[in-house]
């Protein structure tokens, strides 16, 4: 059960970013709550202050920009998954946001809490003293590992359990980031942080900072996209693997191609080597089983997970055809 | 299929039709009262702390600082609770020793659940850790940590021999020696446990969702030490119990102490998380088989040895079923059981017990040796099921001093083959060569059912109207509407007149519960018992006004008394009970089922058509058929519902639903359905699932009809890996199929 907390639930950005701390954990920013919640019913996380930022205005709402389109923080998953332009502009997006939990969750959860959620490592949510609660090591590591990473392990195993964030790095996308005072931008890409980077977090937000909105590019004229997600269940489950695919073929030959993987890393895991296989070449099944296989290159898998590689390879390649 | 419906007494006209549950339209809509919509003014609110260790002496244990809060009414620890242990189990409600993590260490009840959280994170615990062992053949080792002053084995391994095993391998022209594992698995039904606890003077009330009112009954007058009338258990509606609720449990004690000490009702609910940790869990098995054929086709000897991981206690005594003994003839038959307590939570009985897990043992191994010997898998087995007459156990000692009667399982094997066209099966296995490939699978099953006592009273009110009263439950099996058929059908009034009182042990004579195929063969008995008592009655009211006919020459139709040979001549029983002024009441009781040499058993047989993706290890079932003997159903409906949710349920355990548990710190990794991962709706297309009612009639159920529950959960995950083999050439001897064991098996190198 929850410790008590206060809760406000300010008019403004800029509001909600002055009663923000300056460490991690004591105020937490709340949007949906499907994953925070959880956290503090379960006793993971125990903020004293809970900072609302589900009906500030700025945040909600997928808008058109000069480039695509501008979807704020707060927007709801299933807004996303129904919204046209999404569907027109960005059909990667409104897939993978598609695939996240179950209707229930998407009616709850935002984009950006999307984004921001938590590992759902085993260990992790059964409050092991592990690196992310502040110990000194994985339980993984060493232990039950089926569902952990197999690339950019350690020293921490856990995998990013988002779906919309391969999609976003795979459109290109863009973070914006406020600490009320100061706006940042930050590609996707360099949005995530592997535990190498900071083993206690998964992104680079400061405590006193909210995402705000996300800028996504439309999709290059011509290309198409996939997103496929390989799970235990056929739904209410993360991914074992996931694949976010957009692949532009010009005169017959691949001219661009952005892979990146879910749920095997603790990032969302760009295989550039995997786009490389493609390039120059017709997108057929030799050209995406070679992506496939390029994928996987440099798999570290732990002792429970080796399942993982061959899925990958097969999820990968999949996934291309489906565009050819 | 369709099947005469008439007795020898004439047709029926209630029973073997197909028709909703009467209690249907109360549960969906929210008006049915389950134990947590129980609320009583002044009721407080209990909280457990559980042990954060698998293993552990308490050494100290302080709970001043929250008796203190305002609000809290009383606090409990093992120093103050009864030393008395649940029923059927080792365990005291709280001890001075926990032997699994998650054990209940304290309790208490505070005005709401704020106030409790609160409290309950103020006591404080020192432990002294003891070693722990989780595995059932580490746990048997020298030197192995020990859970009781007795050892870590439960009793004496449980032997049966039949034969001479060692001389029949010898004999036999192939033996096949396997080992095949079942993971500890979550069987929990929607509604987590939940009781209400309320005692007036040395008088206790209380509210539990159970499956066995009765069992907890007597749990708990011997642990109060007060007569049997003094204890009223009350479990009308259960949100699923699959088992996991057929024997008392601590959470029941732990409700009526805090309730007893606060002077106040005490409300204790589990969370989902709780129900996962402190549940009676479907038991984790090690069994290794041998077996032996002769080139004709015949069984000759089967050697069964099996770990049975209890956990750290045991609600009644988990087991293998008879799948070993009584499915297949075999000359030579060995069975040896070491039930192992070991620190992970409490196993009980779960939907067949051990016979899912039996099964798949038994089902895949005779699949591994008639494709090993070039038989037809179905072939094989035709040959050497028990068929009517043979030779049978009676009791559990293995002795054949029995004779099988109505036995259907040639007519299930037969009547599932054909619905699966059997022979579109891969001649070889594996031989698929594309992507995904397809196989087709098959697995018998059967069990007995209607152990033990049971009774019931049925009351026909003045207005002709009728109460069916009964300490069984209906945990969604049905039971109040297939009882209520039964009196219906004896007694000639519609069903539409009928209410039900399910689960009260103040209202309804003794019943052991609903578990373990019993409550139409033992409850059903019973009402219909009931029913013919209070028909005697009426039709000996009715004779004064029709000439002074004889009951016998009288019959009840549509709530109208006639003399079945001048139908001219009717009162309606309405009439007669005003006219008698009294309401009329049968009692009806049963014990045991079958006292000659006649054995009868009920069997099935299942067929399953699988696609392995043999890329991404992922196994769809593409046609499932469910051929089942039931004897006579009494609810069409009803049975199909039993057979296609036993099905899917035995199929769960195929796809990666699992508890699985940290080998250093005893804690169970899968405390959530996130992590447990129970199928949804969307994993198993009910579509795609048929369920064959084979026609037969038993002899000792009521109109013929036999116990079900538990049938249509053994086959599953026998027949899934049976299919997968005939679509990909690879065995999987260890449950769950998951991707990782998938994928590990087709990269293997292949034996030839």
């Amino acid at each position: 059960m929850m410790d008590n907390f206060s809760y406000s639930r300010p008019a403004t950005l800029k509001e909600a970013a002055n009663q923000l701390g300056k460490e991690h954990g004591k105020i937490a920013v709340i949007a949906g709550g499907t994953d925070l919640l959880g956290e503090m019913k379960d006793n993971l996380a125990a903020p004293e202050r809970l900072v609302s930022i589900r009906h500030i205005a700025d945040l909600q709402g997928v808008r058109a920009s000069a480039s695509g389109l501008r979807i704020g923080a707060a927007t709801l998953l299933a807004d996303i998954v129904e919204n046209p332009m999404v569907q027109e502009r960005t059909p990667l997006l409104a897939m993978a946001a598609g695939k996240v939990g179950t209707p229930q969750i998407r009616n709850m959860g935002t984009i950006g809490g999307n984004l921001c959620q938590r590992p759902r490592c085993w260990y992790y949510r059964n409050n092991f003293p592990c690196y992310k609660h502040g110990g000194n090591t994985c339980f993984s590591a060493a232990g039950e590992n089926d569902f952990h990473a197999i690339f950019l392990g350690g020293p921490s195993y856990i995998v990013h359990p988002s779906d919309t964030a391969p999609a976003l790095v795979a459109l290109g996308a863009t973070a914006r980031i406020s600490s009320g005072s100061r706006e940042r931008t930050v590609p996707m890409d360099k949005f995530f942080v592997t535990p190498r980077e900071d083993v206690r977090r998964e992104n680079i937000l400061l405590p006193n900072e909210v995402l705000t909105a996300i800028e996504v590019p439309t999709a290059p004229a011509g290309s198409k996209a996939v997103y496929v997600k390989e799970m235990v269940r056929e739904t209410w489950d993360f991914a074992l693997c996931s694949v976010a695919a957009m692949v532009t073929v010009k005169d017959g030959i691949v001219a661009d191609a952005r892979i990146v993987l879910g749920g095997v890393a603790p990032i969302p895991y760009r295989v550039a080597k995997a786009e490389a296989a493609l390039m120059g070449k017709p997108l057929n099944e030799a050209s995406a089983a070679a992506a496939g296989l390029a994928a996987v290159d440099g798999a570290r898998p732990l002792a429970k997970n080796g399942y993982k590689v061959p899925l990958t390879q097969a999820v990968v390649k999949r996934a291309l055809l489906s565009l050819a | 299929m369709a099947q005469q419906n008439t007795i020898a007494g004439g047709p029926l006209n209630v029973v073997g039709k197909r028709g909703p549950n009467i209690d249907a339209v109360e549960r969906v809509t929210g008006r049915a009262k389950y134990t947590g919509d129980i609320d009583i003014p002044g009721m407080l609110v209990a909280r457990v702390l559980r042990s954060p260790r698998p293993h552990a002496r308490i050494a100290a244990i302080d709970t001043s600082k929250a008796e203190a809060v305002t609000g809290v009414r009383a606090v409990m620890t093992y120093k103050d609770a009864p030393k008395v242990m649940i029923w059927g189990s080792r365990q005291y409600a709280l001890n001075d020793r926990v032997r699994f993590k998650g054990e209940a260490v304290a309790i208490l009840a505070a005005v709401d659940a704020e106030t409790a959280d609160r409290a309950l994170k103020l006591i404080t615990v020192e432990y002294e850790p003891l070693p722990f062992v989780l595995d059932p053949e580490e746990a048997l080792k020298p030197g192995a940590p020990q859970l009781f002053p007795d050892g870590n084995l439960e009793g004496q391994p449980r032997m049966l021999n039949r034969g001479d095993v060692e001389q029949g391998l010898k004999e036999s022209d192939k033996v096949i020696e396997r080992f095949y594992h079942c993971p500890t698995m979550w069987s929990g039904g929607m509604e987590p446990r939940a009781c209400v606890a309320q005692w007036d003077g040395d008088h206790l009330t209380l509210w539990a969702s159970t499956q066995a009112p009765f069992r907890v009954h007597g749990s708990l007058t011997a642990m109060f030490n007060v007569p049997d009338a003094n204890v009223r258990v009350i479990s009308s509606y259960v949100g699923g119990g699959f088992g996991t609720k057929s024997a008392p449990h601590t959470d029941e004690a732990l409700a009526a102490m805090l309730a007893r000490k606060a002077r106040l009702p005490v409300k204790l609910q589990y969370t989902r998380e709780e129900e996962i940790l402190d549940s009676n869990t479907r038991f984790e098995t090690k069994i290794y088989v041998r077996l032996g054929v002769k080139k004709d086709m015949t069984l000759h000897a089967l050697d069964v040895k099996a770990y049975i991981n209890q956990g750290a206690y045991h609600t009644r005594l988990g087991g293998l079923g008879n799948q070993s003994t009584h499915v297949y003839k075999s000359p030579h038959v060995r069975t040896v059981q070491y039930r192992v307590h070991t620190n992970i939570p409490n196993t009980g009985p779960t939907r067949g017990v051990g016979d899912p897990q039996e099964t798949f043992a038994i089902e895949s191994v005779m699949d591994e040796i008639a494709i090993e010997m070039g038989w037809d898998p179905m072939e094989f087995r035709l040959k050497n099921i028990k068929r009517n007459g043979d030779p049978i156990a009676r009791g559990a000692v293995g002795t054949e001093d029995g004779r099988l009667v109505a036995q259907a399982l040639d007519k299930c094997i037969e009547a599932g083959a054909s619905r699966m066209q059997w022979n579109r099966r891969n001649a070889v296995a594996g031989s698929p060569t594309g992507t995904k490939a397809r196989g087709i699978g098959i697995a018998c099953t059967e069990r007995g059912g209607g152990a033990g006592l049971a009774g019931a009273s049925v009351r026909v009110n003045l207005d002709g109207s009728v109460h069916v009263l009964f300490a069984s439950t209906d945990i969604g099996q049905g039971s109040r509407t297939t009882l209520s058929m039964i009196a219906s059908e004896v007694l000639g009034i519609p069903l539409s007149l009928f209410r039900t009182t399910a689960g009260d042990t103040e209202m309804a004579p003794y019943d052991g519960g609903s578990y373990g195929n019993r409550t139409l063969q033992g409850t059903g008995r019973a009402v219909e018992a009931a029913a013919r008592a209070c028909l005697q009655q009426i039709l000996a009211a009715a004779s004064p006004t029709l000439n002074n006919a004889a009951p016998a020459d009288l019959e009840i139709r549509d709530s109208i008394i006639r003399v079945k040979a001048d139908p001219a001549r009717q009162v309606k029983v309405a009439d007669v009970m005003q006219r008698r002024g009294r309401s009329v009441t049968g009692d009806g009781a049963t014990a045991a089922l079958q006292t000659g040499v006649d054995v009868e058993r009920t069997s099935g047989a299942h067929f399953v058509e699988v696609e392995v993706d043999k890329e991404t290890g992922k196994v769809h079932i593409i046609k499932y058929i469910s051929a089942h003997d039931v004897g006579r159903p009494i609810n069409v409906t009803i049975v199909e519902n039993q057979i296609e949710g036993g099905t899917i349920q035995g199929l769960a355990l195929t796809q990666g639903e699992e508890m699985r548990f940290d080998e250093r710190t005893g804690a169970c990794l899968t405390g959530s359905f996130v992590d447990l991962k129970p199928p949804t709706a969307l994993d198993f297309d009910p579509r795609v699932i048929e369920a064959i009612i084979v026609p037969n009639e038993g002899t000792t159920g009521p109109f013929g009809g036999k116990g079900l529950g538990e049938n249509p959960c053994h086959p599953g995950m026998a027949a899934v890996a049976n299919a997968i083999y005939n679509a990909t050439g690879v065995r999987l001897r260890e449950v769950p199929f998951t991707r990782a064991k998938i994928l590990r098996a087709l990269s293997e190198p292949r034996r030839t």
